[in-house]
């Protein structure tokens, strides 16, 4: 069941982050149901070849945005219902709108300009993926 | 009360051309601790002095709760020693030393040696001349797991094996953190590695520890901010600067105590944060390496 | 002192020397085997070789035991086994005496079995095998001494190992009193740090 996770090296993103990912995807798509228990931190730790504070801070994460539930002394399960809204994301997009908002009144855009751009640089990256696909 | 595997407090050793000064450690049972610093830095001689065969000048060294070097046999019952310059007998087979080392440690698993020579695809009638790098230093490994010790303490584990029997060797490792009672405590150079399984980091250069802490914290303090700055503005000032590169108008701040508070502040000083880059633990022992040599000379 | 560690060790450098140590046993039966038939020749050609094999096994291979495990760095393998450098020195002290009083003992026995045949130049073998004897063995010492005070010079600047700052005494570990003469070499050897051997390394990290 855990060894389902993988953790990929060249993500730039903290590992913290990768784990908490995946564990809300299998949430999501049910292979880890509601109420069920899922492995401990240290198990996991050694499954992933990871170290504990990590999944340490990734659980104690999860377990905030009630996605889990930690029973002291017993272990962890998934939440009866898991609050699966993107937190993290919301904040990082909040971040990298400031900037960009930020950098367009440096480069002196208007707002509409700046929109059009972001919808541009939309449009790209859709294009792109569905090239991707087709490959 | 934290139980503590290892506890170094103020650890002085001197030697003609090499200092090793103030050394502080602290290794809480359960976690593993990653050990970094450039060749010379003092790695191997504070290592030794855990291991008890070395004894420091000044300062006190508890190893599983026994004073080093005075209680080093009953501390070695425990602990499970593999370094990089460590040679096994050639002339005697791996399974010669597998039993003789099972005559010496009454918790000798051979089930699980068995499973790692299996694991680690060694055979034991094999004599050790005969081995190759990686799998003298496996074989090593498999000598000090098989004992099943409370403490591991490797110096440069992985260095010189091929990137498959680096992944086994970690596994390995990370399996022995399954028991919350054993520790580890390994000097690499390979960052990735220590930053992959490490609970604790702590650097060492020129006989100093110049950093030690959580993991997941030094990767949460240390950040790249890229900022741009109008022309005839002087630089803002931020906490735990440790760099600055980049040019005047477009520096690159390398800061050890980053705060995402840090960021509108900047702004408030006239500077555009273009970009906040966090760093690998690579980057983050070559800046701290760097920041404190400078610190040393000025 | 825990003594089955040292017996371990003790074993466990035989063990790495076996094919030397029973090596002797068949080279020393066919330098007796000279004796006792070769007549006048072989009486001196066996002499020659009674010596050369007394001191080939017991001072060479015991010396061989302690170099070559600093060459060959295996030391770091045997220091981190649960024992002291005392219990260290004393199996190599221990070890290589009884190394080498094995073929000793028997080529000795063995010439004084040699002196129930006849003819009477045989008789010459007892005073000759007792000094020969004696002598190899006052040498073995020596050498005993000096390489052990050559070990406790490079173990004080040892580049990867050091001992905890304390000498060993050798009369408390020989139980008894030693040659003095060759302990005061030693102890002098161990206290000048003045060393021309290639045992003696230098700088530590």
């Amino acid at each position: 069941m855990h060894s389902d996770l993988v953790i990929s090296q060249s993500d730039r993103r903290p590992m913290y982050l990768q784990i908490m990912e995946q564990i809300k995807q299998r949430v999501a798509v049910g292979e880890w149901a509601r109420g069920e228990e899922i492995p401990s931190i240290r198990q996991l730790a050694v499954a992933l070849r990871v170290s504990v504070i990590t999944v340490k801070r990734a659980y104690l994460e999860l377990e905030r945005e009630g996605v889990i539930v930690t029973q002291h002394g017993k272990g962890s399960i998934v939440a009866s219902d898991p609050d699966l809204s993107p937190r993290l994301y919301d904040q990082e997009l909040a971040e990298h709108l400031e900037q960009v908002v930020r950098l367009g009144i440096l480069l002196g855009l208007t707002p509409e300009e700046l929109t059009s751009r972001l919808r541009a640089a939309m449009d790209r990256l859709i294009a792109s993926r569905l090239t991707k696909e087709r490959l | 009360m934290k139980d503590l595997s290892v506890h170094f407090a103020g650890v002085s050793k001197k030697y003609p051309h090499f200092a090793l000064e103030n050394i502080n450690l602290e290794l809480p049972t359960g976690s593993i601790m990653g050990f970094i610093g450039a060749n010379g830095a003092g790695k191997s001689t504070t290592i030794r002095i855990l291991m008890g065969l070395v004894h420091q000048d000044q300062g006190a060294v508890h190893v599983l709760g026994h004073a080093m070097p005075a209680e080093q046999v009953a501390a070695k019952l425990d602990i499970g020693f593999v370094s990089e310059d460590m040679r096994l007998y050639k002339s005697a087979t791996i399974a010669w030393h597998m039993e003789f080392i099972r005559s010496i440690y009454p918790r000798w698993d051979q089930s699980y040696a068995e499973s790692l020579l299996q694991r680690f695809d060694l055979k034991p009638q094999q004599k050790v001349k005969g081995l190759s790098h990686g799998q003298r230093v496996k074989a090593a490994l498999l000598l000090a797991l098989a004992r099943r010790p409370r403490l591991l303490v490797l110096d440069e584990p992985t260095t010189g094996l091929d990137p498959v029997a680096r992944h086994e060797v970690l596994g390995e490792l990370m399996a022995v953190l399954a028991d919350e009672e054993r520790t580890i405590l390994f000097s690499s150079h390979n960052t990735q590695d220590v930053e992959q399984i490490s609970d604790q980091i702590t650097f060492i250069d020129r006989g100093r520890i110049i950093d030690s802490d959580d993991k997941e914290i030094f990767l949460d303090r240390w950040r790249r901010l890229r900022l741009v700055l109008p022309p005839e503005a002087t630089l803002p000032w931020l906490s735990g600067i440790v760099q600055i590169s980049g040019s005047d108008r477009l520096p690159v701040l390398t800061t050890n105590s980053f705060e995402s508070a840090m960021v509108s502040a900047c702004h408030d000083m006239g500077a555009t944060v273009q970009a906040v880059d966090s760093m690998t633990l690579e980057e983050i022992f070559v800046a701290s390496v760097q920041g404190g040599r400078e610190r040393q000379t000025v | 002192m825990n003594f089955s560690m040292v017996k371990r060790l003790i074993l466990k450098d035989w063990y790495l020397q076996r094919w030397l140590i029973l090596g002797s046993l068949p080279a020393g039966a066919i330098t007796l085997g000279i004796i006792a038939i070769g007549g006048n020749a072989g009486f001196f050609l066996g002499i020659l070789l009674l010596v050369t094999v007394i001191i080939a096994v017991g001072g060479q291979l015991a010396v061989a035991t302690m170099v070559s495990e600093r060459k060959e760095q295996t030391l770091a393998f045997v220091i981190s086994l649960p024992i002291s450098y005392r219990e260290y020195t004393a199996a190599k002290i221990l070890g290589n005496l009884l190394i080498f009083l094995v073929p000793w003992i028997t080529l000795v026995l063995g010439s004084f079995a040699l002196l129930m045949f006849p003819p009477a130049l045989h008789l010459g073998l007892i005073p000759f095998v007792a000094i020969m004897a004696a002598e190899t063995f006052h040498l073995i010492l020596a050498q005993r001494h000096h390489d052990l005070a050559d070990l406790l010079v490079a173990s004080k600047n040892a580049e990867s190992m050091e001992d905890d700052g304390r000498t060993v005494n050798f009369k408390k570990l020989l139980g008894g009193h030693t040659l003095l003469s060759r302990r005061r070499h030693a102890g002098a050897k161990a206290g000048s740090g003045n060393d021309h051997n290639d045992l003696h390394r230098g700088q530590a990290v």
